[in-house]
């Protein structure tokens, strides 16, 4: 009976818990929706990258983040070999103005991009950036899908979550309701609709392709050895399973005399 | 004989061959002992990783952000230096974690090894110290960590907030506090190998406490090779755990947030510390006040350290420890409980949780003092049998034994019922069966093993008996049980065989044979009928007991205290 009753009380105690949990979240976007879970082709153990993907998404980078947003620690010389070949790096490269110097008069100058160069940053500064954006401040995207919990879900489900607030729900003029998003008002617009981009490899963009193609290449932005590490912890946890079996067939031949000591009962009756 | 390489005599080295190589060893330690060695691997990892970290990281409020993400990005395998030494940080909890655990079951911390514990403590939070410090790299979290944790402090009275400023080297966590919190990151892990050292130094005046928690002087081995190969497999299946982490969830075990450069003007929703500081991080917000939070922290680590001194159990060992055993999980339950409350946000039920929690913790360490004068009663229970009888609580066994007679008639010869002890004589042949019967079986439960013991009645015919003092505990009553053995006329000899693959160390093993203790018990007084293969005499006393002179020769006894 007394086991019962803890049993009970337990029970209830849980659904209690259950129940404030539901409660807190009863508002869908007050703490964000959280993302649902997409298979990503570069999830798995020994997947690489889809290098396609990172060069089409690096073109809608381009064409339409990078208006707004930086990623100022990518360089270009960091696309070649992984979504360009080097002499297109130094064509996408040149087709930007950098400012450097000062020169030998002590003067800055502008001189086209080379492949060494980072990402050019939008807006020279922050309160630049505030002030094009009615106070919002577009944050760098190098980082992005690690700086965010379940980052890669989470940007692909904000990019294709705009949707019309709910019943009851008013949002601010020049803010834009997404329920991903904490407090569900973004100053973001949607920025993704079919056809927004022209592909090089005459993929057909579709706002949910330029998300994914977008989403996989920040991904690669923020962690550029995702591929090396993969392969490397692959060999590494391979030598490592084979010395555990030898470590362990090892330990049994030193340890063998200690464990095979026994005391003998000899007994005269 | 194996002929010793002279160097190994000379000073410096015979101290290195007396601690690392000859260093005698209980045979019986479990791979629960691999965790200090694998605490060093970690630290050694901590120490090669940082070493080459801080050749490429620039420890200003500017370019620290910076840096780490040149280290990811541009240094080759940059990636994986930060990964393991982020990675190793946590590790290195783990393992010393349940180092810690490993101690507090088995009662490693118990006589004579007061010291072993206090400088462990000692280093866990030395520990503590530099990961936070290290944590501070002016990234979003850490730096808000860092300046609820520093202005801890301020609750420090008078001089509190004086301190918080000389920590922040200002008036807020700037550029002077990055500094002032980085050079000591880099000297305070050679700190911790000198804390190492000694609580090295101070384990081996008394050798390593073992799984049974008794006396294993009579039964110990050479470090190397046996220890170095044990130790070997702990490695390589830690380095297989490391690498999953290291590899393929290098960010799991931090927080997002920390790949946002610090924002001094927006507080992140929850501030989360590190995994590792949840548990301590919990009993700190369970407590609303300030100084009552820190004063609790104060307390934790009070308790760990006077744990050894409050401590009054004669038994080490949890296996014999019967109600240890349940609060010990109960412990560990605990700090789980409390590590998952210190990453919820501060509302209703999960303050009420904490702060029970909370209760729980410091519970343990309150009823340590009372826990071994309690269990050692139970273990005298015959007393506690006299004194229960008397209030007519006492619950007739003998039923319980006529139905265990009739269940096992052919493995009980004879059944005796004495004062305070019920006593089954058995075969030999079938000791084992009867043991594991007792133990498991449903309704019988014998779970404790008070002690083995050989004793010789020189006046008898059959003069040799092997007695298992067995101890149940059960709601109504504790109650004993003693198996004699079938009762030999006489032994012969003993013998202890070693077998080799290539039978190498058989003939060594042989020369180890002429322990002390065996020659007493075993050589000279021919008293030898041990059927079980792991006894080892411990204890030998004669007495005389209704004009009959007995000897006992104790093999296996949990309590330290003289008999």
């Amino acid at each position: 009976m007394k086991g019962l009753r803890a049993v009970a009380l337990l029970g209830a105690g849980a659904t209690g818990l259950l129940g404030l949990a539901g409660l807190a979240h009863a508002d869908e976007a007050e703490h964000g929706l959280s993302a649902p879970d997409y298979p990503w082709p570069h999830n798995g153990i020994l997947s690489s990258y889809d290098h396609s993907s990172i060069r089409r998404g690096h073109q809608v980078f381009q064409q339409v983040c990078a208006a707004c947003h930086s990623a100022s620690l990518v360089a270009y010389r960091d696309l070649i070999g992984v979504a360009y070949t080097e002499d297109e790096v130094k064509v996408l490269a040149s087709e930007v103005e950098v400012q450097d110097g000062p020169n030998d008069e002590g003067e800055m100058y502008s001189r086209p991009g080379k492949p060494s160069d980072h990402f050019q940053n939008p807006y020279p500064n922050e309160n630049a950036a505030r002030f094009a954006n009615g106070g919002a401040y577009p944050p760098d995207l190098s980082l992005i899908t690690k700086a965010r919990h379940n980052g890669q879900n989470y940007v692909f489900a904000l990019l294709t979550g705009y949707r019309d607030p709910p019943a009851g729900v008013s949002v601010r003029e020049g803010l834009h309701y997404n329920p991903y998003f904490i407090g569900g008002a973004i100053a973001m617009p949607k920025m993704l609709t079919d056809g927004g981009v022209e592909y090089d490899d005459g993929t057909v963009a579709t706002e949910s392709q330029m998300a994914k193609d977008v989403v996989t290449f920040l991904s690669w932005a923020a962690e550029p050895e995702m591929d090396e590490r993969k392969l490397a912890g692959f060999k590494w946890i391979l030598v490592f399973t084979l010395a555990l079996f030898s470590a362990g067939y090892y330990k049994r031949w030193k340890w063998s005399p200690v464990k095979s000591r026994k005391l003998v009962l000899d007994v005269i009756n | 004989m194996v002929r010793r390489l002279s160097i190994l005599k000379q000073p410096i080295f015979s101290t290195l061959n007396n601690h690392l190589i000859d260093y005698p060893t209980p045979s019986n330690l479990s791979y629960w002992w691999s965790f200090g060695s694998l605490a060093g691997l970690c630290l050694v990892i901590q120490i090669i990783t940082g070493v080459f970290l801080a050749m490429h990281y620039t420890p200003h409020v500017d370019l620290a952000f910076l840096s780490v993400e040149h280290i990811m990005r541009d240094v080759k395998g940059g990636w994986l230096l930060r990964y393991m030494h982020a990675n190793g940080a946590s590790m290195f909890f783990i393992v010393v974690y349940l180092h810690i655990f490993r101690g507090l079951y088995y009662g490693s911390y118990a006589s004579p090894r007061e010291l072993v514990w206090c400088l462990g403590v000692v280093i866990l939070l030395l520990m503590i110290v530099t990961a936070f410090i290290g944590y501070g790299k002016l990234r979003q979290m850490s730096f808000w960590g860092a300046t609820v944790i520093t202005s801890l402090a301020s609750a420090i009275p008078v001089v509190g907030d004086t301190i918080v400023t000389w920590l922040w080297g200002g008036f807020s966590v700037d550029n002077a506090t990055l500094n002032r919190f980085f050079s000591p990151h880099y000297l305070l892990p050679f700190i911790i190998a000198g804390a190492a050292i000694l609580h090295l130094a101070a384990l081996h005046q008394y050798g390593s406490n073992n799984p049974l928690g008794i006396n294993s002087s009579v039964d110990k081995i050479a470090f190397y090779p046996y220890f170095y190969v044990k130790d070997l497999v702990g490695w390589v299946a830690f380095a297989i755990f490391f690498s999953i982490f290291v590899f393929y969830a290098p960010n799991v075990l931090g927080h997002p947030d920390n790949y946002i450069p610090a924002n001094p003007m927006s507080t992140p929703a929850h501030i989360v510390p590190e995994w590792y500081f949840l548990p301590v991080y919990a009993i700190l917000r369970s407590i609303s006040n300030k100084s009552g939070g820190v004063a609790a922290i104060g307390l934790v680590f009070v308790s760990l350290f006077a744990l050894p001194f409050i401590n009054t159990s004669y038994v080490r060992s949890s296996s014999f420890r019967l109600i240890h055993q349940k609060l010990f999980w109960l412990l560990l339950a605990d700090c789980l409980l409390l590590g998952w409350i210190g990453c919820q946000p501060v509302e209703a039920p999960y303050v009420t949780i904490g702060q029970i929690a909370s209760v729980g913790f410091f519970f343990y360490f309150a009823i340590t003092p009372i826990l071994g004068k309690l269990e050692a009663r139970l273990i005298q229970n015959s007393n506690v049998c006299e004194d229960l009888k008397k209030k007519r609580r006492f619950v007739d066994n003998q039923s319980f034994f006529k139905s265990l007679i009739a269940t096992l008639p052919k493995w009980i010869h004879q059944f005796q019922k004495s004062k305070h002890e019920n006593i089954l004589y058995t075969n030999p042949d079938y000791l084992f069966q009867l043991l594991w019967f007792l133990k498991y079986h449903t309704n019988t439960r014998f779970q404790v093993l008070i002690d083995i013991c050989g004793v010789d009645h020189p006046s008898r015919k059959r003069r040799f008996e092997v007695v298992y003092n067995l101890l149940r505990a059960t709601a109504k009553s504790p109650n004993k049980v003693l198996i004699c053995a079938k009762q030999m006329r006489r032994c012969r000899s003993l013998q202890r065989d070693g077998h080799d693959l290539s039978n190498r160390y058989t003939a060594r093993d042989t020369q180890r044979d002429e322990l002390p203790m065996e020659n007493i018990a075993c050589r000279e007084r021919e008293s030898q009928g041990i059927a079980n293969p792991w006894a080892i005499p411990n204890r030998v006393f004669e007495t005389q007991l209704n004009g009959e002179k007995k000897l006992f020769i104790f093999f296996f006894f949990i309590c330290e205290r003289e008999v």
